[in-house]
């Protein structure tokens, strides 16, 4: 553990950065067009944020394409009010956890981890809340992986190319909350071997795809779904071999869950 | 009416007034067409030179003109021919302001008289990566910056132009710049015509910003920005846009195609905008917004036509400014206006797409709102109108009911920023009320696409509402397509 | 020797014939990527090539557009072969590049352990260097990434390279134009079999573009080729003391640089032998022609140069033995340069190109060709025929002087712990060809020309055991008769 801090410490030094918790994502040079791939730069300032002793990544207002980025121990990535990650549509882009599904979001065995929508203060009150978006331009994805499968180039099922917009694995201490998830390719969300994990203030719209899910969660352990409104072409929640889950106020199209 | 002709007259006189004898190209004063030589001090002096000599116009033929800020002087033309460009630098340092407001740009002036830029060159901000280098320059805290939304906030414009007069711009193409594209802030006299204005390489560009200017017309030009594309502003209370024209124009834009606001400080008055066209736009085809106080009268649109645009109108009136009482917008005719609202997103796809919020609604209806307490909006004629919806407002997603505490739960919302959005889920699919005085609609037709849980129209807290010749085509069976709620003399016919 | 350089040509030719048997082309748009100048392709490119390997080889074809990309990784058996009209365009965000943990370098394209690979094509690798690397310094002056700006500017290995290729066998690159990286060009460290012929190197778009950097190599021909280099054109080194760069032919290229065009070091730690230079033609290039210094123990020896052409080229040959604390005795011999034509100039040579070499070690008049070993570490059996150089002469004692004298001539510094470069004594007393500390020297058939007058003699021997000159003309105008071959400590020396 004292090599551990020590080790930490010695980053910290030779990163010159001042002692913050809060980074803001142009520091790292991710850019807001929509045409950048940022993939590296966000994944840059994650693990900078990660052994720097943790943090926050925050995401104003724009459109950041990014393929998959690895979520490390005691990062949360904020998404500001019209903040959007936007999957990039190239299906080689993306990677997971080794016994779980791919995800645009992903993350291995890290613990403290989070992607949470700001929540401004609001004149009213709305059922549901959700600012900052997430979207992964399933239908896009599947085409071309389907395209890659004609030509004899991807080996893989459509089911396993295509990412999820998250995908956590055996993670402990999650928080995805107050955010927008549009057009998974697979499912929105997914958990496998989590513990306490909270799901909340989603507003997920995710029919693309023919089967895409809104919360999948395996083999986890305190697990709060709250408060989502759910639309998309699969189920809603599947939740399965799990202990300590809550699930309150989740609605679809059709009205409570 | 005579008036009127005489002051068209004026207009057109003084704009021809400007040409100066002397022709005298850009070489002469050792300005490099490279594209790498930075030609500053060069282009600066040869404006001096031929504005002490009494005017003429300076030329630029083909190639790539690099350059910080220069200032446009009296009685000098600008002339950049075909395949000329007028390439801004990426230095944050090679750029000066306009001192007495602050205002950096390319292409600057104050008050000169007789002015123009004509020619089917362009004039190129290179503005993402000058964006880029302010920024970087910000971060390191070289160049203090409040950095909200973590862009810079400081950044020049492409073509900003202050208190002059008699001026002309025709024909070029101003694009690329780091902040709004063009800007005629208190002109006099001025003709915009044939430009091409390409405000999208980063946030908050808005494309043509008319700011308190008197006589002006802008016309055949083409409009895409990433914010506002023709957007009429007011900063100073003690003046007002005063007898503009813009015709034949077609505007895009991430945010709203014709956008009166938002800052109203003084006003708006005697506005014609004639058959113009909008398409892929993210906010409103057509938005009048007084939140700082300030007016608008005597509006008029006529011959509007929209396609994929997510709101067809939004007139507003609000009070973020707590110490002054709130503006007055009244006398607007809209006449021969389409619009389709699409139910996906207007802009995808464009660079800097506008920003999705305020979710969950269903899509938002047309809407009139002013404040309550007697701020009206006044005598609005809404005439041979149609707006396409795509309908399908679902209930559970987001749900705002026709019962009074639901309706009177509807927030005032003065003080936020004006945007036909705010209310977040409203009760009617095609058009909202409230607080408003004198509205006349007549031959008007409201279609959706899918049934919607709403009624077509919601009127409340309104006074003298006429409604004749109306059409409502929803799928599903026939509905109350009209709702009224603490409102008196309603009129359908 | 010749032997084995014929060998060479034949495991050239070898691996061509090789190259065209493997057939299967495939296309890399196939695999999703887009040539838009905009779209990031690392991730496709990379699943093309891992694909391609996979499948037992062949070549991933860029057609005509512009694939932009970070770090990838050449795998055994694939070429990536880039169509005329196909430009590989680097990314100019430095996180798109790995700096690769075995090689410690950053690079576009990576190929660590593999065989049988290649890059071929007349399409364009462009790495955009500039900005890349200008975008690297922002990082780290907002404290992402630890680095001492040495100079202001990144280290090379915080900058990414064109092609770092190590510890590979049978390589071929052929055709492509490799223009500005954002430090060396390209790097082949440890590779067996590489043949490299009709590239063309553009690369002065930062500080340190070398044009090609061969490290260690066992088995390299490069002919054919052109390079244009803001840093050393044409570059061997050795980086490992228990490795030698070896068997390496140059043949028919045109070298031009703000640095030196071929030159051996500056890392020498294990040596360069059998090495065979012919047809090399350089002009506007600020130092040397060709300079081999051994300073880090290496050995160099049995190296043959024969015929150079040296236009507006700073020196035309500078040998010199240095040690800058290898705890190992270098060595330089057996070496023979022949058919040599130099001209030297007055000016700076390389004035106007972009990253024009910094003007140092003044005041000095123009110095001589120069061969330089250390008093107990000798330069032995150095041969030069044929040889004409042209020097512009006007050395003026009032600027920079240093006579003949026995202290002026003992006062030049042994400078052997410094950097190795013709001009590093600043003035030295001879216009033509300073030889100090060494042994076995011949001139065969040499003509110094001065075209203006020089207060020095044309050759100051100091320190020189055996030395024979045949056929050794001076012309200088206005030279009144004077000693053109000034002997100074020296003995066994024959004139003929």
């Amino acid at each position: 553990m004292k090599k551990f801090i020590i080790s930490i410490l010695l980053i910290a030094s030779a990163l010159h950065l001042p002692a913050q918790t809060d980074y803001k994502a142009s520091l790292f040079g991710c850019m807001s067009d929509g045409i950048t791939l940022n993939t590296q730069s966000i994944q840059t300032a994650i693990n900078t944020i990660s052994s720097c002793g943790g943090g926050t990544l925050h995401f104003y207002v724009g459109r950041y394409l990014t393929g998959t980025i690895f979520l490390k121990d005691n990062v949360t990535i904020a998404l500001h009010e019209g903040a959007t990650l936007v999957g990039v549509p190239s299906i080689y882009d993306y990677a997971g956890p080794s016994d779980a599904p791919k995800g645009l979001i992903v993350a291995d065995g890290q613990k403290n981890i989070g992607i949470v929508g700001s929540t401004p203060e609001r004149e009213f009150n709305t059922n549901v809340v959700g600012n900052g978006i997430i979207q992964g331009q399933g239908a896009l994805l599947v085409k071309n992986a389907e395209a890659q499968r004609a030509k004899g180039y991807l080996d893989e099922t459509i089911e396993q190319a295509a990412p999820a917009l998250i995908s956590f694995a055996g993670c402990t201490g999650v928080k995805v909350t107050g955010l927008m998830l549009e057009g998974a390719a697979g499912a929105a969300v997914t958990f496998k071997r989590c513990k306490n994990v909270e799901t909340a203030r989603l507003l997920v719209d995710s029919r693309e795809t023919p089967a895409s899910s809104g919360v999948v969660a395996d083999d986890c352990e305190n697990l709060n779904v709250a408060d989502n409104f759910i639309h998309v072409s699969g189920k809603a929640i599947r939740i399965a071999r799990s202990k300590g889950v809550k699930t309150t106020n989740n609605k679809t199209p059709k009205g409570k869950l | 009416m005579y008036k009127k002709i005489f002051l068209t007259w004026l207009f057109g006189a003084g704009c021809m007034v400007q040409a100066g004898a002397e022709d005298y190209n850009a070489s002469l004063f050792g300005v490099k067409s490279n594209g790498t030589t930075l030609n500053t001090t060069s282009i600066q002096k040869a404006i001096d030179y031929i504005s002490e000599k009494g005017g003429g116009t300076l030329h630029f033929y083909v190639g790539r003109y690099l350059t910080g800020t220069i200032f446009l002087k009296s009685n000098v033309t600008v002339n950049l021919h075909e395949g000329a460009i007028l390439l801004g630098s990426t230095n944050p340092y090679d750029y000066r302001e306009v001192e007495k407001v602050r205002m950096p740009a390319l292409v600057a002036a104050f008050g000169a008289n007789n002015i123009a830029i004509v020619g089917k060159g362009v004039i190129d901000g290179q503005g993402r990566e000058l964006c880029y280098n302010f920024l970087d320059q910000q971060q390191k805290n070289v160049m203090p910056d409040r950095m909200s939304y973590d862009r810079p906030g400081y950044r020049p414009q492409g073509v900003y132009l202050r208190e002059c007069k008699n001026v002309t711009v025709k024909g070029v193409t101003i694009k690329s710049a780091a902040g709004w594209t063009f800007e005629p802030d208190q002109c006099e006299n001025m003709l915009i015509d044939s430009v091409t204005v390409l405000g999208l390489d980063f946030w908050n560009n808005d494309g043509i910003d008319i700011v308190d200017c008197k006589n002006l017309r802008l016309l055949n030009s083409f409009i895409d920005a990433a914010d506002d594309a023709i957007c009429f502003k007011s900063h100073d209370a003690n003046a007002a846009n005063d007898n503009i024209e813009v015709r034949s124009c077609v505007a895009r834009s991430s945010a709203s195609a014709i956008k009166f606001g938002t800052v109203s400080a003084g006003g708006y008055k005697n506005i014609r905008l004639i058959n113009n066209r909008v398409y892929n736009t993210h906010r409103s085809a057509i938005t009048i917004a007084i939140p700082d106080g300030g007016y608008a009268d005597n509006i008029l649109v006529d011959s509007l036509y929209a396609y994929n645009t997510s709101n067809a109108i939004y007139l507003r009136i609000g009070a973020r400014n707590t110490s002054r009482p709130p503006g007055r917008l009244k006398n607007v005719t809209i006449r021969n206006m389409y619009c389709e609202i699409p139910a996906t997103k207007a802009d995808a796809g464009y660079p800097y797409e506008g920003p999705i919020e305020d979710n969950p609604r269903n899509i938002s209806p047309a809407s009139i709102v002013g404040l309550e307490g007697g701020h009206d909006i006044e005598n609005v004629v809404l005439e041979n109108i149609t707006l396409v919806y795509p309908g399908g407002g679902n209930e559970h997603y987001a749900y705002r009911g026709l019962k009074p505490a639901e309706l009177d739960a509807i927030p005032e919302m003065p003080t936020s920023y004006p945007e036909f959005s705010q209310f977040i889920e409203l009760p009617a699919w095609a058009f909202w009320i409230r607080h408003a005085k004198n509205i006349h609609f007549e031959n008007i037709t409201f279609k959706a696409k899918e049934r919607d849980y709403r009624p077509a129209i919601v009127i409340q807290e309104a006074d003298g509402v006429t409604l004749r010749k109306m059409a409502y085509h929803e799928p599903g069976g026939k509905k109350k397509q009209v709702h009224t709620y603490k409102s008196k003399n309603i009129v359908q016919e | 020797m010749t032997k084995n350089i014929l060998k060479l040509l034949l495991l050239g030719a070898g691996l061509l014939a090789c190259r065209q048997l493997q057939a299967k082309d495939y296309d890399v748009r196939d695999f999703g990527a887009v040539g838009d100048g905009i779209f990031l392709n690392s991730a496709t490119i990379q699943r093309a090539i891992d694909f391609v390997h996979a499948r037992g080889g062949g070549r991933l074809v860029f057609y005509p557009g512009a694939y932009v990309t970070g770090s990838i990784y050449l795998k055994s058996n694939v070429t990536l072969h880039i169509e005329q009209g196909a430009t590989l365009l680097g990314s100019t965000n430095p996180w798109d590049y790995v700096k690769d943990p075995y090689v410690g370098w950053m690079a576009m394209i990576f190929a660590v352990k593999q065989e049988n690979i290649g890059i071929t094509g007349k399409g364009v690798i462009n790495g955009r260097g500039f900005a890349t690397a200008n975008n690297m310094i922002k990082y780290i002056q907002k404290g992402l990434l630890d680095d001492p700006l040495r100079n202001d500017r990144p280290s090379e290995t915080n900058r990414p390279e064109n092609i770092h290729f190590r510890e590979c066998s049978h390589v071929a690159i052929s055709d492509v134009t490799l223009k500005d990286p954002a430090s060396w060009n390209q790097t082949y460290d440890q590779c067996r079999d590489l043949l490299v012929e009709r590239i063309r190197v553009d690369s002065k778009s930062y500080w340190n573009n070398d044009g090609i950097d061969i490290v260690d190599c066992d088995g390299v021909v490069v002919r054919e080729s052109f390079f244009d280099a803001a840093d050393d054109a044409i570059c061997l080194k050795s980086h490992d003391a228990n490795a030698v760069c070896q068997n390496v032919t140059v043949e028919s290229c045109t070298a031009r640089s703000s640095a030196s065009a071929l030159k051996f070091g500056t890392a020498s730690r294990g040596g360069f032998r059998n090495i065979r230079v012919t047809g090399l033609t350089v002009y506007d290039t600020f130092r040397s022609a060709i300079t081999f210094a051994s300073v880090d123990g290496g050995q160099i020896e049995n190296i043959v140069v024969d015929g150079v052409r040296a236009i507006n080229t700073g020196n035309a040959i500078y040998l010199r033995l240095g040690n800058r604390n290898s705890g190992k005795a270098p060595s330089l011999k057996n070496v023979i340069i022949k058919n040599v034509y130099a001209e030297v100039p007055y000016t700076k040579p390389d004035a106007g190109y972009s990253y024009e070499g910094p003007v140092e070690d003044n005041p000095r008049n123009i110095s001589p060709a120069s061969i330089v070993g250390l008093p107990n570490m000798r330069v032995e059996n150095i041969t030069l025929e044929n040889i004409e150089m042209v020097y512009p002469g006007r050395g003026d004692s009032l600027y920079a002087k240093v006579g003949l004298t026995a202290g002026e001539l003992d006062g030049i510094p042994e400078m052997e712990k410094s950097y190795p470069e013709f001009s590093q004594f600043r003035e030295l007393p001879a216009w033509g060809l300073y030889v100090r500390h060494a042994d076995g020297i011949r001139l065969k058939n040499v003509s110094f020309r001065a075209q203006n007058e020089d207060y020095r003699p044309a050759v100051v021997l100091d320190d020189v055991n055996g030395a024979t000159f045949t056929g050794v003309t001076f012309s200088e105008p206005n030279d009144g008769g004077k000693n053109q071959l000034f002997r100074y400590k020296s003995s066994n020396i024959t004139i003929q």
